[in-house]
């Protein structure tokens, strides 16, 4: 259960493997490592396999719905699917919520062919840190069982670098997808804000939640995205406007592309000796496949940083303070630390935050005027052990909440381990829905680098 | 002038209608003058002096 999404699609139309097969391929992973992982929420194995029968059916019968069909993909336990309750992995969410069926995404990823193999671990609501108070479980890294696979779209994280799906989706609020991503060395995209929409998932910081897709290689984000994208009236944030080619400029060649790499190394006191090293060798392979790489500076870096967690914070308390007056404790000690934060925030507070990503914006627009895409780590080090997380020290950590106060396309590729044999990750950012370049240049990297293919040493 | 946080964060919290406990009152008070400071920033950004902000809304639903 290690082949790529498109590996997985060619084999399929080859009649070297089933949608079945593949499905129950995931399902003895699961049996084998979820106990040890904390993937799995819920396991929706008799719809996924009968989906999987009508998938190879239909594939027999001529029918093709592209390049999802048949594919067995997990799913964030806080976006609706139609086999079942949502939990948000909290005791809190009422279980009615969600009851519509489908979110979007997933109605889209259905109509695609997609098999849904159940619903993955997250932070509860995704916030805060594992608690093992509760009736959940906690998320552990296929790389160090003893390490956190990141979050908060942390099942979802694990089980593709496991294989106990090919693909799954994530949400990123403050690097939801890309942490886990960078933390279990596979790849994460947020698409720009608004490209992909959210409506029918549980929301934390509405002006800052993206859905969007995780797997093992860029070209397989490509792919996901390619059906995920494009306007919903339900949500009220969803960017109307036409979706591009995310595969067709997948071609190798970064030819004529200048790129800017800020390395944020001053940025974090965690940062690891590994991680400059790791860089200069993305860098080469960067200009090794045709594109110019500059020095950047990112402005405001702080100050967005702040606007980002300070505003999610602020809005997560807006959806929450009812339950959080009458059921402080039915939340993770984590949990309703970090949404009751947003309390301390006032509303001038919150609107100067809203302000100050505005003057961002206007300011990185400037940036790229200059270059095409920027480059920084995801991560300052590799994954903290669970024992010793603190919401704190994964912020420290993160430069990923920077692209979340701006809305612009961020994904991130694995690059490399630390010495003790966590992965690294380096973040590629576009403009405003220019995901096609950042698709690109992480095609062309993978063809180059085989980080994305290396599997943990799971016994 | 950064408030007292021993003062401010409980009163936050009352009027809130938030009952941690103890213990994560004295946390959240151990983490206050960071927040605030890392707010105060926010207003110190000489561009966003007569920026708008960039919040949703339409007159029509």
């Amino acid at each position: 259960m290690y082949l790529t999404i498109t590996e997985a699609a060619a084999a399929l139309r080859a009649g070297e493997t089933t949608s079945v097969a593949l499905t129950t391929a995931a399902y003895v992973a699961a049996d084998a490592h979820d106990e040890a992982l904390g993937v799995y929420l819920a396991r929706f194995d008799e719809t996924a396999l009968a989906a999987a029968a009508k998938a190879d059916a239909e594939l027999a019968g001529g029918v093709d719905r592209g390049p999802l069909h048949g594919i067995p993909l997990g799913i964030k336990d806080i976006i609706a699917t139609e086999e079942g309750e949502t939990t948000a992995q909290s005791l809190v969410l009422d279980r009615a919520w969600g009851a519509g069926g489908d979110a979007p995404v997933v109605a889209r990823l259905r109509a695609a062919g997609a098999i849904i193999t159940g619903k993955t671990s997250t932070m509860e609501y995704a916030i805060g840190t594992p608690d093992p108070d509760k009736p959940f479980p906690i998320p552990r890294n296929p790389w160090n069982t003893q390490h956190y696979p990141g979050g908060s779209s942390s099942g979802t994280g694990s089980g593709v670098a496991a294989g106990l799906f090919l693909g799954g989706l994530g949400t990123d609020t403050g690097g939801s997808i890309r942490y886990p991503a960078t933390s279990c060395g596979i790849t994460g995209l947020k698409q720009t804000f608004g490209r992909v929409p959210k409506a029918g998932c549980v929301p934390l910081g509405y002006s800052y939640d993206h859905i969007g897709p995780m797997a093992r290689s860029a070209e397989d984000c490509a792919v996901m995205l390619a059906v995920l994208a494009g306007h919903d009236s339900s949500d009220a944030t969803s960017a109307d406007r036409p979706v591009d080619d995310y595969t067709g400029g997948l071609t190798g060649s970064l030819a004529g592309l200048r790129i800017g790499i800020d390395r944020l190394l001053d940025r974090s006191p965690l940062t690891a000796p590994e991680l400059d090293p790791a860089l200069d060798a993305a860098v080469a392979e960067l200009v090794a496949a045709g594109a110019e790489v500059v020095d950047v500076r990112l402005p405001l870096y702080d100050e967005l940083k702040t606007a980002t967690m300070s505003g999610l914070a602020a809005e997560a308390y807006a959806y929450h303070q009812p339950d959080l007056r009458s059921r402080w404790t039915d939340y993770g000690a984590g949990t309703r630390m970090a949404v009751a934060s947003g309390a301390l925030v006032s509303a001038g507070d919150y609107v100067q935050a809203q302000r100050v990503r505005r003057a961002g914006q206007r300011q990185v627009a400037a940036l790229f005027a200059d270059v095409d895409l920027i480059l920084t780590p995801t991560s300052a080090c590799g994954a903290p052990e669970v024992d010793k997380l603190t919401l704190d020290k994964i912020v420290d950590a993160l430069h990923t909440p920077y692209w979340n106060a701006l809305g612009n396309p961020a994904m991130s590729v694995p690059m490399g381990f630390t010495a003790d044999g966590l992965p690294l990750g380096l973040q590629i950012v576009g403009k405003p829905f220019d995901e096609a370049t950042v698709l690109a240049a992480g095609f062309a990297y993978q063809q180059r680098t085989s980080w994305h293919r290396q599997v943990p040493p799971l016994s | 002038m950064t408030p007292d946080p021993t003062t401010v964060v409980p009163a936050l919290l009352a009027a809130a209608g938030l009952t941690p406990s103890a213990e994560e009152i004295a946390l959240m008070i151990a983490g206050y003058p960071a927040l605030s400071e890392s707010i105060e920033k926010l207003y110190a950004v000489p561009e966003a002096r007569y920026e708008e902000p960039g919040l949703i809304f339409r007159a029509e639903v």
